[in-house]
């Protein structure tokens, strides 16, 4: 702005001074060429467009008087050309002028349109031709200022053209030579220290060159060495001095950098030492605390402040501080590092601290601190001490797998339980090994359904702790001899802090002891129910079966009393008969049923069922025979130990039944087959008979003297005795039966 | 003179039979006395002569052990029978089981006017013959 105002002056100046005639004004050095009016006129342009440009306004102001200006120098450095055609145009522009003012203006039409690097390029170079004429006035060199086709150019232009290029080139501060000077970096820096000095040491040295060489004081060869001479010592001593300053400035910003590194190491070293929950100190070798962390300070109830610069003596009671100091002269003498665990009294009560005594040294390698650090592991070394003392019990299998099933731990408990040793398993097998394939096959099963995709394998045991769901199963272990045993097993996924699964825990309990307990108890419990309804069955028969004939004898007795002829009497008489023989048979019954209720012991023999069927069949010859019955055997089931009276005993009453109660419709044909249901041997005896309606008797089937067709032999004991026979060794026996089709006995010999 | 009352006894035992059957033609105390061995003889009897009175009996006396068909079953039937028959028929039960069970079962069944325990004495018959007939006679 300020040049732009300088500009004008000079320029109104100069008119004034052509105006009148003052020569002065228009030339300032007395024989240099003077500045033209024309010269004036585009001065003046230029300044109003670079007004417009420099507040914004106005832009067709600026456009116009930049074509204008554009056009007038055009004409002047065409003029030697038109001459012939316009003649002489007196107040010409010089030619130099001319061109800086065509490339001012082209600077400034190439800034509004925003090339500003060819624009800069362009105000460099009209700075660059204005030097080279002021230059030539400087040293007063004709050439310089007058090139030999061109006009002079005044020296009051050249200098305003310095200034206004240099000016307006800091509309763009940041690029080309002028973003050098201005720019905020050590380069700029240096090169507005070093510019001005170089420039002004070349220009003297220069002027006294040419000066000493004008006025012969010199020969031109002594002249050019003693001028190269000196610019060395010259730059030499301007380059030491930058140097300097540049080693100053590169000292003070090291000096910056390391403080601020050392402040952030010394906050990241307290924010850490304080946050950590071991407590931390450092002591020298007179024993005093000369760091402490706010974790040791509340150990002992204390603020760090109250702890430095004291030693342990000052602080706790005597047999503590030396109990606490006793190994530090050995660490400082012998630079040795210790790892120790040791119990601590503070004011929270005994703790087991894990404490790390090490040696710190100065530059030197001499030990001049020592470092403490000490963590509470109270808690962690309990709860290992309660892990263990389960992880050992003899009778907790725990084992620890990966994610994949690998076994990662096995415990004493299921080395004893399964009788692998914990090396034959971990990382060899899945805990697959130790149980019945035929149980997780069938477990496996269940699980597909649950889940509705196929779950085999070790996936069997995780999955549902995979879905997060407990499950506490009897499953069978087999141990390394191949025996079973029963166990109850929980399976608990293991997860990391993300939440991820990363394995599995069963922790399985023998419950052989339980289980036996358990079917122990309910044999009893059937046992007794047996022999509970066998009790009430004979209360019933007492009740019934024997107070029915007695009765009939009092009543006989009775009607005996009042009888008048022999004819009466004989008839009674044989009443008598009647029931007392059937009171003996009943009670015959009776006994012999007693009987083999106490006969629990009744000895077992291993037989042949083909044999005793044999026997039975000769038994039954006559009535197979006489009734044209047709037997089929298939005896799957070949052996059994069982009471050989008995089995003959069972046989004969349910095929003599089956004869008996056979349809008049159809020869009877009986099915007898023998299979095995797990140990035990199971016979089913089917015939085409009668039938039983056991809607209507089902309940009395197997009851004492109970007959349920019009028969003339049926006493209604066999079945009786049957059932009580085959419940006294353990077993049961059941019917299905429908009327006019047969019936089928379901006998099922316990083992 | 004996009383005009017909009475039907149900019971498999024989000496049962003869004995009921002695003792009520001594004291006269039926014109005509039915026997039957088992409950599904006695309904088949019931069912052939329902609308028959000089058929159906005045009292019976139902046993509760019977095979084929028992004392209880023949009551369930008798129940469903019962509606159709124009007369008015006393049962009792007579069984020789003391079982609390059975009397109380007994007693919970309208159609059954007492539960006998046997043996049932000639005085017990008369008592009960008697009893009918003054009610007879009220009405």
């Amino acid at each position: 702005m300020r040049s732009i105002v300088l500009c004008i002056i000079v320029s109104l100046t100069v008119q004034i001074g052509w105006i009148t005639h003052i020569s002065i004004l228009t030339t300032i050095i007395k024989g240099f060429p003077p500045m033209r009016t024309n010269t004036v006129i585009c001065f003046l342009l230029l300044a109003t467009s670079l007004l417009s440009i420099l507040f914004r306004k106005f832009n067709y102001l600026s456009n116009i008087s930049l074509i204008v200006l554009i056009g007038l120098n055009s004409l002047s450095l065409l003029e030697p050309l038109l001459s012939n055609v316009l003649g002489t145009y007196t107040t010409h522009i010089p030619g130099l002028t001319a061109i800086s003012f065509l490339l001012f203006a082209a600077a400034l039409l190439f800034q509004s349109f925003n090339k500003k690097l060819i624009a800069q390029s362009l105000f460099h170079c009209i700075t660059l031709v204005a030097l080279f004429a002021s230059f030539g006035y400087l040293f007063d060199i004709e050439t310089m200022h007058k090139l030999a086709f061109l006009d002079s150019m005044s020296l009051h232009t050249s200098i305003l053209l310095i200034i206004l290029s240099i000016a307006t080139s800091l509309f763009n501060p940041t690029i080309g030579l002028t973003g050098l000077f201005t720019g905020t970096t050590i380069g700029a820096s240096m090169a507005r220290r070093l510019f001005p000095a170089f420039a002004l040491v070349v220009f003297s040295l220069s002027l006294l060159r040419i000066t000493a060489h004008r006025y012969h004081l010199v020969s031109v060869e002594l002249g050019i060495a003693l001028f190269a001479l000196s610019f060395i010592v010259c730059s030499l001593l301007l380059i030491w001095y930058t140097s300097v300053k540049l080693d100053q400035v590169e000292r003070e910003k090291k000096n910056a950098e390391r403080k601020l590194i050392e402040a952030t190491q010394e906050r990241l070293f307290k924010d850490v030492i304080n946050n950590t929950s071991s407590a931390i100190c450092i002591k020298n070798k007179a024993g005093e605390y000369i760091l402490c962390n706010n974790a040791f300070a509340s150990d002992f109830n204390k603020k760090p402040e109250e702890i430095i610069g004291k030693t342990a003596y000052d602080l706790f009671p005597k047999a503590m501080a030396e109990k606490i100091s006793a190994n530090e002269p050995k660490i400082f003498e012998t630079g040795e590092t210790q790892v120790y665990e040791t119990f601590a009294e503070t004011p929270l009560g005994t703790r087991i601290m894990l404490t790390n005594k090490f040696p710190i040294y100065d530059i030197n390698n001499n030990i001049i601190n020592l470092g403490v650090v000490a963590t509470d592991v109270t808690r962690a070394r309990l709860a290992e001490l309660n892990l263990k003392t389960i992880l050992d019990s003899a009778h907790v299998s725990i084992i620890k797998t990966d994610i994949d099933g690998l076994i990662t731990d096995f415990n004493k408990g299921a080395e004893k339980l399964l009788g692998y040793s914990a090396e034959e398993m971990i990382g060899k097998h899945t805990p697959e090994i130790i149980h019945l394939p035929i149980e997780v096959e069938a477990r496996g099963k269940e699980l597909s359904e649950q889940y509705g995709k196929q779950i085999s394998g070790f996936d069997v045991f995780i999955t549902p702790a995979l879905y997060n769901e407990f499950e506490s199963r009897r499953w069978t272990y087999v141990r390394k001899d191949g025996s079973t045993f029963p166990i109850q097993l929980v399976v608990t996924s293991i997860v990391n802090s993300h939440q991820e699964v990363i394995g599995f825990l069963g922790i399985g309990t023998d419950i052989t002891n339980e289980e036996m307990a358990r079917s122990l108890q309910q044999e009893l419990a059937i046992k007794l129910q047996n022999r509970n309804n066998q009790l009430l069955n004979f209360a019933h028969i007492t009740s019934h079966n024997l107070r029915s004939p007695v009765s009939n004898l009092v009543t006989l007795l009775d009607l005996l009393e009042k009888a008048h002829t022999p004819e009466e009497k004989d008839i009674l008489i044989v009443k008598f008969d009647t029931v007392i023989k059937r009171l003996a048979g009943t009670l015959n019954d009776l006994i012999e049923a007693l009987r083999i209720q106490e006969d629990i012991y009744k000895e077992k023999e291993n037989l042949i069922i083909a044999n005793v069927f044999a026997n039975v069949t000769e038994m039954l010859n006559v009535q197979i025979e006489s009734t044209s019955t047709t037997i089929h055997t298939n005896f799957v089931a070949t052996e059994i130990r069982y009471p050989k009276v008995y089995l003959e005993s069972i046989l004969l009453n349910i095929i003599s039944n089956a004869i008996k109660y056979r349809s008049p419709k159809r020869d009877p044909v009986i099915y007898i087959e023998t299979k095995y249901d797990h140990e035990d041997v199971v016979m089913t005896i089917r015939d085409n008979g009668l039938g039983i309606d056991l809607k209507k008797h089902g309940s009395k089937v197997f009851g004492f003297n109970k007959t349920f067709h019009r028969h003339p032999e049926a006493r209604g004991i066999g079945l009786f005795l049957t059932k009580t026979q085959i419940e006294s060794m353990g077993g049961s026996i059941q019917i299905e039966s429908e009327l006019d089709i047969g019936t089928t006995f379901i006998i099922n010999f316990k083992k | 003179m004996s009383k005009p009352f017909i009475i039907c006894i149900i019971d498999d035992d024989e000496v049962y039979q003869f004995t009921v059957t002695k003792t009520i033609q001594s004291q006269q105390l039926a014109k005509k006395i039915l026997v039957f061995s088992d409950g599904e003889e006695a309904l088949n009897f019931l069912s052939a002569n329902i609308g028959d009175n000089n058929a159906v009996p005045d009292i019976i006396f139902l046993d509760i052990n019977m095979p084929i068909m028992d004392g209880w079953q023949f009551l369930e039937e008798y129940i469903q029978l019962k509606p159709r028959i124009g007369k008015k028929v006393t049962l009792y039960m007579v069984s020789s089981s003391v079982d609390p069970a059975d009397t109380q079962r007994a007693k919970k069944i309208e159609e059954v006017s007492d539960y006998i325990i046997k043996p049932i004495t000639p005085d017990q018959l008369k008592v009960i013959v008697n009893t009918l007939e003054e009610d007879a006679s009220v009405l």
